[in-house]
């Protein structure tokens, strides 16, 4: 007995957890160099940033559909870079509440996955940058450290990380090697930078992350951090490897811009997307309050990637027919 | 440089590709319609039990002489029938027992001296040669072809979806003969430059490029569903020949029917087709005569199983049949059956807007979007992302990590985003 069916009828094999299994995967890397440096407690914290996304996405999946649904892995994507993005001495409930807060606030009130509007991960670690600035900017030294406590921090030797110390104005001591080793004060995620443009290189070829978004980025921040060092002390090129290598705009570039859902489609609203994504960053670097507001920038440029989108299209549109008309002609 | 659209299927096409081609000859009835064309007044120009040889008129027709469908095999009428065809409708149709024992029909003699442009199309028309690119009239195109004017004519054996070999079978069996046809179908429209464009393998690539030479086969890259022709055979490389508006295009078997045609009288009543799918453990290219059952047709490949799903033309646009009791005919390179197995039920999610239906739509949609906007029954605002271009490629279908059939909606958007512009415009002047 013959049934009908539609065209295509075989499919791509991607499924939705497809994305979140390839930024899993780039985030063992980073991990694994940060327990390189600080020991275990860095894993502890993206655990723990994990377990907070699936326990609120569990409590909202029941409220909203009666059953939990966690297979797309999102939730877990979301609570590991809320992770990756702490501070190595970070209380582990800190991530926890970030998690519970971007899933709980920023994404199962919207709609839950695909239809959330700002990035649950940017806008839980706004939600933390906000709430607890003074447990999440705070680095430990790695020259002093080789293995954190996982519970008293206290006597934790720490240091000023390189955008704090080009955020007062000073002058950083850290070099090229320094920064390609991840031997600085920083972020979790944020000291493998050359592991980072390996997962970025990575999520292409996946189809996970758009170089329409990263490369315009990078660039743009470059041109910016040439043009107005933020410590007039140092020369263009140690101004550049600063701002690219430190904080987190390396990192949300790579994960947080490229987020599929928040980010535009359209090839040109993505090139304007990374291009305003760098603007807002650099601003907020130099007149921010925050040392790491990236996740700030990434949240506001989050609400214009549909208007990007749709007047993107038009304008491509509008010029396509415009000379199609005047090659007729 | 502004980004590509398009996918990269999965290519399944060995090992029928590199087989040689199976004659499908001990058929015992073909099933061929009066004609093609709906709306013309048909008289059937056969009745039941006359024999009838290869190229016999089966009708008249007054209003449309071209559309008459001539006899593809030497046999005897054994009935009429109706059935639902579903790559051309409700079709009347003569059942022809087959009988080889027939004298052999009267072969015309082959033309040999240097021919005329009208001599061609003459031969053309009176072979009956349908181009199984779009299933249309070979002389319909020429003749247009003729009048408008075309610089640059090539023979399309791109096949780039998976499971399609029949082009590359016919290009490696007789590439000598596809290029003489289509030289003459160039000399036809007046058009100055002509070639075969192709998605070949490097062996048979090789194979072709030895027995025509280099410059008359352009090979193309692999993306769906615009493949951009690379030349091959500069010294410095490759480099890409875009097809530019002037380019028109005619299938390989159809060059072929007019090579045979003009030299050796043939009329077009074959046709060279893919059988393939995971119910065929033996996938190979047959030629079968016009009206051969796709159920002989997939006896003498010798299935195992009995399909679930029988498509015919390919697995990005085929149409499903529910029966195997239907003709194969001009126009069809393809059939596939498939178990269940193979085609399980998608489970559909809702969009998470990852936006690849965008980075592969090559008509530069927003399919995602349309998707919307359809769900949310914002009808007026879908004329806004001009639904009406898309050509129904199905890239977007296939792409959609949520299993989204984005296609079909964008084709449902076309028609409802139609009628709303219809209603507002009669509101605008009431």
């Amino acid at each position: 007995m013959l049934k009908p069916s539609s065209a295509p009828y075989l499919r791509n094999a991607q499924r939705p957890a497809y994305q979140s299994y390839g930024v899993l995967l780039c985030l063992v890397p980073l991990i694994v160099l940060a327990y390189v440096h600080y020991g275990i407690r860095p894993l502890l914290l993206v655990l723990s940033g994990m377990l907070g996304a699936i326990f609120t996405e569990f409590v909202c999946g029941l409220f909203r559909h009666g059953r939990p649904k966690i297979s797309d892995a999102t939730c877990i994507v979301t609570g590991s870079l809320i992770g990756a993005m702490m501070s190595p001495l970070t209380p582990f409930w800190v991530p926890m509440i970030g998690s519970a807060f971007a899933i709980g606030v920023a994404k199962m009130p919207f709609g839950g996955t695909g239809r959330n509007i700002f990035n649950p991960a940017a806008a839980g670690m706004a939600f933390c940058a906000v709430c607890f600035p003074t447990r999440l900017f705070v680095y430990p030294d790695p020259a002093f450290t080789n293995s954190l406590p996982l519970w008293d921090t206290s006597a934790v030797v720490t240091a000023a990380s390189p955008t704090a110390q080009l955020n007062s104005g000073g002058t950083t001591s850290y070099g090229w090697v320094s920064l390609l080793s991840g031997d600085f004060p920083g972020p979790i995620g944020s000291i493998g930078v050359l592991i980072l443009l390996a997962c970025a290189v990575y999520l292409f070829m996946r189809h996970s992350a758009s170089p329409l978004i990263l490369l315009p980025y990078l660039l743009v921040c470059t041109i910016i951090a040439a043009l107005f060092p933020r410590a007039a002390s140092v020369d263009t090129v140690t101004s550049i490897s600063l701002e690219l290598c430190t904080g987190l705009l390396l990192f949300s570039g790579v994960f947080l811009l490229n987020d599929p859902v928040t980010a535009p489609r359209f090839w040109l609203a993505r090139i304007l997307y990374g291009v305003l994504a760098a603007i807002a960053t650099m601003l907020l670097r130099h007149f921010g309050r925050f040392e790491c507001s990236e996740f700030f920038a990434v949240m506001l440029v989050n609400s214009f990637s549909p208007l990007l989108d749709r007047s993107c299209w038009r304008l491509t549109a509008y010029i396509k027919r415009k000379s199609e008309e005047v090659s007729r002609t | 440089m502004l980004p590509r659209h398009g996918i990269r299927l999965p290519f399944q096409k060995e090992p029928a590709r590199s087989q040689p081609t199976a004659e499908l000859t001990d058929i015992s009835q073909v099933i061929l319609p009066f004609s093609y064309a709906t709306e013309a007044s048909v008289m059937p120009a056969v009745s039941l039990y006359d024999t009838v040889n290869k190229g016999t008129p089966l009708s008249t027709i007054e209003d449309d002489p071209i559309a008459i469908v001539c006899s593809s095999v030497m046999g005897a009428v054994s009935g009429e029938r109706e059935i639902q065809h579903p790559l051309y409708g409700t079709l009347h149709c003569a059942v022809i027992d087959c009988m080889p024992s027939l004298p052999a029909p009267e072969v015309p003699v082959p033309l040999t001296e240097e021919l005329t442009v009208e001599q061609i199309l003459e031969t053309a028309e009176s072979a009956d040669i349908i181009d199984e690119l779009d299933g249309v009239p070979l002389i319909l195109k020429l003749r247009e072809w003729q009048q408008s004017g075309c610089d640059f004519l090539a023979a399309d054996g791109i096949e780039i979806e998976p499971f399609a070999s029949s082009a590359c079978a016919v290009l490696r069996e007789h590439p000598e003969q596809v290029l003489e046809g289509l030289r003459l179908a160039a000399l036809c429209v007046g058009a100055a430059r002509y070639h075969i464009a192709a998605c070949l393998p490097g062996s048979i690539r090789r194979a072709i490029t030895h027995r025509i030479g280099k410059d008359y086969l352009y090979q193309t890259d692999s993306l769906y569903p615009k493949a951009e022709p690379v030349r091959f055979g500069k010294r410095d490389g490759r480099y890409t020949v875009k097809y530019g508006s002037a380019v028109q295009k005619i299938g390989v078997q159809a060059c072929l029917a007019l090579y045979r045609a003009v030299y050796l009288g043939e009329s077009h009543d074959r046709c060279t087709v893919t059988v393939a799918g995971d119910a065929v453990p033996h996938p190979q290219n047959v030629s079968v005569p016009f009206g051969t059952t796709v159920q002989q047709v997939l006896a003498y490949c010798g299935i195992t199983e009995p399909p679930d799903y029988l498509v015919l033309g390919e697995q990005m646009t085929g149409t499903t049949a529910l029966t195997m009791d239907i003709p194969i005919l001009a126009g069809m390179t393809c059939l596939l059956a498939f178990t269940a197995k193979a085609i399980r039920p998608i489970q559909t999610r809702t969009c998470i807007g990852c936006g690849r239906c965008v980075q592969v739509c090559h008509a530069d949609l927003l399919p995602f979007e349309i998707n919307r906007r359809f769900r949310n029954m914002h009808y007026e605002r879908l004329r806004n992302l001009s639904p009406e271009r898309c050509d129904g490629c199905n890239a977007c279908s296939y792409i959609c990590p949520c299993g989204i059939d984005l296609a079909a909606t964008i084709e449902e958007a076309k028609h409802i985003g139609n009628t709303v512009a219809v209603e507002l415009e009669g509101d605008t002047d009431a």
